[in-house]
């Protein structure tokens, strides 16, 4: 009888000691224990403001890399992200979240266009532009590919880019990966898993 | 039945009439994009009606200059876009040109396009033939369930069949259910009989050693008189033996999978719009047929074939636990859409394939699974020459699985007391229609 109790002690203790530091939660695609903190680098927004680390700090960010030329993936993805938006005004988690759209295309994505861009979707998103080197300070940091075709006669090309919707925390760490096909629904209800783990995780 | 076949025949050797009479081009439309951006996205839907492939050569407008046919391909987490410079449309098969899939891709050169424009665009094919049509620009809103990639079950669906290989589980069991060697046979079958606790005195054939193989048992014909008609001329039956699993309206395009889980009529029909149009806000009643239930299905109202489509998926199983526990189940199993034009409108008769259901055939088209496996495909028979009368046999599974019927809004009163678990048997009525 002693042993079972000193047995369930110590099962308990164990359990807890295990159990407890990790606490994985069943969220799919949640990057947890270890999530990766963002470090600076510099870009810039639809209003020639520069755009850093300290803006990604204390929101979350849904973040979506791709150009503005690109007729199908682009505009769907940003419709979705748009609709994402409108569902968490509702459930009253928006003031806290920024939608960014990110150009990988410098050499026709001016900061008028991506203004204009980011505006037609909804004037509250923020548009990222710079040169290949801006560029690369964020896109190596989250670990992203993307690539250029060859120009036809006309000058236009294709650009092959990643289709996943990155989402950065108060703390600019890389909480989860949105793999497509991206869903309204599924995107909103697992920010709201998420972020409601992250704030009872967060001391 | 042998009127039947000919009737079939016949619709095969039709001649064929002029290609162009036989493409039609619904739900064109282009993207608005911000007025800067030189690219707009166009969408459409291309019905082959002839009996031959067509093949989309050109498509080309006198507005603009540059007009290509693009996809957009996923792969990996990287969105690329491969340029067709032509593109195959089977015969009486549709081509569905949709956000995240197949697109125009329009270089506007500048001059883009604005809200409500209509653009004038030809479509050309190999024969010679063309169709010219004009799409409007639309803001093209997205749907909760527009899929980038379609047919893929959704990320939350967690459970230990989706590591199972399901296709092959139930190829093998295709194999085996066609086996004839006696011992091996005999023994498949009797044991089936024992751990399902079979009733086999209404069977035609009581003696289980007599079929020849499994399947041929498995789908076994019962008892002329084991399955009484409901023959009242309003009467809706049921078209299978098993268990009511769900029924109830369709609101807001949604449909009740299980207890608190709904998933939308669109992806059920396989985002066929129109069809998911007209039963919105009609009704549903999804019945599920056990292993040890008779296995054919019947006509649950008098009616003539308008369509059936097959949607190629996965092969889940659609037992009560499964059911309740993966999201947008019958919206992600392999299926076979039956459409009818009855009296109460269009009436949709859905099998839903599952784990082990080696095959599901309808007596117009054969065994439409596993054959036909992996491509979506659609067959009109809008010629109104495939006729049935309520109760006849119109298809087998030849394993478990379920059935989902469709009606449009007002068409239907159930009857009271059919409930979630509620046994029933074919030719049983469970509902009116409700026609003036």
């Amino acid at each position: 009888m002693g042993l079972l109790v000193i047995g369930a002690a110590i099962g308990l203790f164990m359990s807890k000691y295990y159990l407890t530091p990790v606490n994985t939660p069943q969220i799919s695609g949640l990057l947890w224990p270890n999530p990766k903190q963002m470090g600076p680098f510099t870009m810039t927004d639809q209003d020639n403001n520069d755009f850093g680390i300290d803006q990604l700090t204390g929101k979350w960010s849904f973040v979506f890399f791709g150009y503005t030329n690109c007729p199908d993936v682009c505009p769907i993805t940003m419709a979705v992200l748009k609709q994402v938006h409108e569902q968490l005004i509702v459930s009253g988690n928006s003031e806290d979240v920024q939608i960014i759209f990110v150009s990988v295309d410098p050499q026709r994505d001016t900061v008028a266009k991506l203004k204009e861009y980011v505006n037609f979707f909804n004037p509250e998103f923020i548009g990222l532009g710079g040169d290949n080197a801006k560029l690369e300070s964020l896109t190596e940091q989250i670990g992203i590919a993307y690539m250029y075709g060859l120009p036809e006669e006309n000058g236009e090309y294709l650009v092959n880019h990643s289709s996943s919707i990155f989402l950065l925390d108060p703390q600019a760490r890389l909480i989860s990966i949105l793999s497509p096909p991206h869903q309204i629904d599924t995107i909103t209800s697992r920010f709201q898993e998420i972020s409601r783990f992250i704030n009872d995780n967060t001391p | 039945m042998i009127k039947r076949l000919f009737l079939i025949f016949n619709i095969i050797i039709s001649p064929v009439i002029f290609a162009d009479d036989h493409i039609v081009i619904t739900d064109a439309q282009i993207a608005e994009a911000p007025p800067t951006i030189s690219v707009n996205a166009g969408y459409l839907t291309i019905e082959n009606h002839s009996s031959m492939t067509m093949t989309l050569t050109g498509v080309t407008s006198n507005t603009y200059q540059r007009i290509e046919i693009h996809e957009s391909v996923q792969n990996e987490g990287l969105a690329s876009m491969v340029h067709h410079q032509s593109i195959n449309i089977l015969p009486n098969s549709n081509l569905k040109m949709m956000p995240g899939g197949y697109h125009l891709m329009i270089y506007n050169s500048g001059n883009s396009p604005k809200l409500e424009d209509k653009v004038p665009v030809k479509f050309s094919f190999s024969d010679g033939s063309s169709i010219e049509i004009e799409m409007e620009v639309k803001n093209i809103s997205v749907q909760n369930e527009t899929k980038i990639n379609n047919h893929q079950p959704s990320e939350r669906v967690m459970s230990y069949q989706h590591f199972l290989p399901q296709h092959f589980l139930s190829n093998l069991m295709y194999r085996f259910a066609r086996i004839s060697w006696g011992p091996i046979k005999n023994l498949m079958i009797g044991s089936f009989i024992k751990i399902f606790d079979v009733d086999m005195s209404a069977a035609e054939q009581s003696n289980y050693r007599k079929f020849p193989t499994f399947n041929a048992f498995f789908t076994r014909q019962l008892l002329s008189t084991a399955r009484p008609i409901n023959r009242s001329e309003k009467s809706i039956i049921s078209p299978v033996d098993g268990e009511v699993s769900q029924l109830g309206n369709i609101e807001e395009g949604r449909l009740i999978q299980a207890k608190g889980k709904n998933y939308t009529l669109k992806s059920l029909l396989g985002e066929d719009l129109e069809l998911a149009g007209q039963f919105n806000n009609g009704t549903f009643i999804t019945l599920y047929l056990s292993p040890k239930d008779y296995h054919r299905i019947h006509m649950p109202v008098n009616g003539s074939l308008n369509k059936m489509t097959y949607i190629p998926g996965k092969l889940f199983s659609v037992n009560q636990s499964t059911t309740n526990q993966v999201d947008d189940l019958f919206a992600i199993n392999e299926r076979i859409i039956n459409v009818f034009d009855t009296d109460i409108g269009k009436v949709a008769l859905i099998m839903v394939g599952a784990i082990f259901v080696g095959s599901m055939e309808t007596v117009w088209a054969g065994e439409v699974t596993p054959k036909l496996k992996g491509e979506l495909f659609t067959n009109n028979y809008q010629s109104k020459a495939i006729q049935f009368s309520k109760g006849d046999e119109m298809g087998r599974f030849n394993m478990g699985s379920t059935v989902i019927l469709l009606f449009e809004p007002n068409k239907v009163t159930y009857e009271t007391g059919l409930s979630p678990k509620t046994t029933i048997e074919m030719g049983q009525q469970i509902g009116n229609m409700t026609i003036k």
